[in-house]
């Protein structure tokens, strides 16, 4: 019961997020799903060993690495459509914005992974350079400066006037 | 010196424009700076927005039955080798590609070579374990002009244009492997029978108004799938009139 309840808590806490740490990682929303099923049914086998809350986002950012690993180390297919990228269901959003979320969606699955990765760990996950670095095993320098250049890569790649009008919808 | 705090305000800026400590750094470097980071930590609420993506729906209910199936000892085929499927589907996409890119002679007629082209357009179908909503599923075959008096569990299905029409492209997920399926409306039977390109078996048969086209690498799989799409239309035809296979 405890680790039924323990799991729970786990899948509360992270599922959303680990999600969306997969489907930037393999930029494909089936293949997300099964690496997230994946990683949340080695956590379940594994949760009475699971005792450093602390360690448990790491622990399974680190699963779900291992495992699109696997999957694509053989094979690259091709990416998402930039028109399947999920954007209707931003109801928070308004109309105006959601075209700015579709262009910075659009421009990060153009960003090579090297860069894309760092960055969806620290916006998405909330992860530290040090963190990062843990995960990545590279140096904290190493990831402050693909961080740098990821953001300037993104930038380019939305064009300097659309980058600046996504900061100011943001900034409304 | 102040260039060499600016340059490095700017570096820490691009790597991580949420950390606190830029923002005391910002008002002792003046308003260039201050403005500066604005317009990051705004862009960086756009990036925050952008990278939010939908999550489907009932994610963490379906994770948490993971624990409950496990501990009862029940199983799914997701979770009971979700790996090996995945390489049965990898093996088939590259046996697919390979066909192609190899350009072997065809042993199938135009329209089954179409269909086996087209499944290495969609690689990631054949990797699809979820089952599909049978809302969506009906939605799509009723389009296509085919009611099934009985639901048929299929775990991608996406409308496609194939050999110049619209068509259901859908998989069924096998022990075998994934099997692919291609609903043809209204379309002549004028190619029924098995039929092989490279290493991909196929099956046409006439369905409903139109064509069913089964593909996989392996026998066993075809006529599982086909059993049960028989068995799915028979249900509501007694007679048994609409499913001809042409061996």
């Amino acid at each position: 019961m405890e680790a039924r309840q323990r799991f729970d808590d786990l899948v509360r806490t992270y599922s959303t997020e680990i999600y969306r740490y997969a489907y930037w990682l393999c930029r494909d929303e089936a293949v997300a799903n099964d690496l997230v099923q994946e990683t949340f049914l080695r956590a379940w086998r594994s949760i009475a060993q699971l005792r450093e809350v602390a360690a448990v986002k790491a622990w399974l950012i680190t699963i779900v690495r291992r495992e699109h690993a696997r999957l694509f180390e053989r094979k690259r297919f091709p990416t998402e459509d930039i028109d399947e990228i999920p954007v209707e269901d931003d109801v928070n959003l308004s109309a105006d914005a959601q075209i700015d979320v579709h262009l910075v969606r659009a421009a990060m699955l153009e960003l090579p992974d090297k860069y894309r990765e760092p960055l969806v760990m620290q916006v998405v996950m909330g992860m530290s350079c040090k963190e990062i670095a843990d995960s990545l095993e590279i140096s904290e320098s190493a990831v402050m400066t693909q961080l740098f250049r990821a953001r300037q890569k993104l930038k380019e790649l939305l064009g300097p006037g659309e980058a600046a009008e996504v900061a100011d919808h943001a900034r409304d | 010196m102040q260039g060499t705090d600016r340059q490095d305000f700017r570096l820490r800026l691009g790597a991580d424009p949420s950390d606190p400590a830029l923002a005391r750094e910002a008002m002792a470097l003046g308003d260039g700076a201050q403005d500066e980071l604005r317009r990051a930590q705004a862009f960086e609420r756009a990036l925050g927005e952008a990278l939010a993506i939908p999550v489907p729906d009932q994610l963490a209910q379906r994770l948490q039955a993971i624990a409950v199936q496990k501990s009862s000892g029940g199983s799914a085929w997701s979770g009971r080798a979700p790996w090996l499927a995945l390489a049965a589907s990898l093996l088939l996409v590259l046996g697919l590609a390979s066909t192609i890119w190899v350009n072997q002679p065809a042993t199938a007629s135009p329209l089954g070579i179409a269909a086996v082209e087209h499944l290495v357009h969609e690689p990631f179908a054949l990797l699809r374990t979820e089952i599909v909503a049978q809302e969506r599923l009906d939605g799509l075959l009723r389009k296509a002009g085919l009611e099934l008096p009985q639901a048929v569990a299929v775990n991608y299905a996406s409308p496609c244009p194939v050999y110049g029409q619209q068509t259901v492209h859908m998989v069924v997920q096998q022990p075998s492997g994934p099997v692919s399926v291609i609903y043809f409306p209204r379309r002549e039977s004028d190619a029924l029978g098995d039929f092989r390109h490279g290493p991909t078996n196929g099956r046409a048969l006439a369905y409903g108004d139109g064509m069913l086209v089964l593909m996989a690498n392996d026998d066993a799989g075809i006529g599982a799938v086909e059993a049960i799409w028989q068995s799915a239309m028979l249900a509501g035809e007694p007679s048994g009139q609409l499913i001809a296979g042409m061996d």
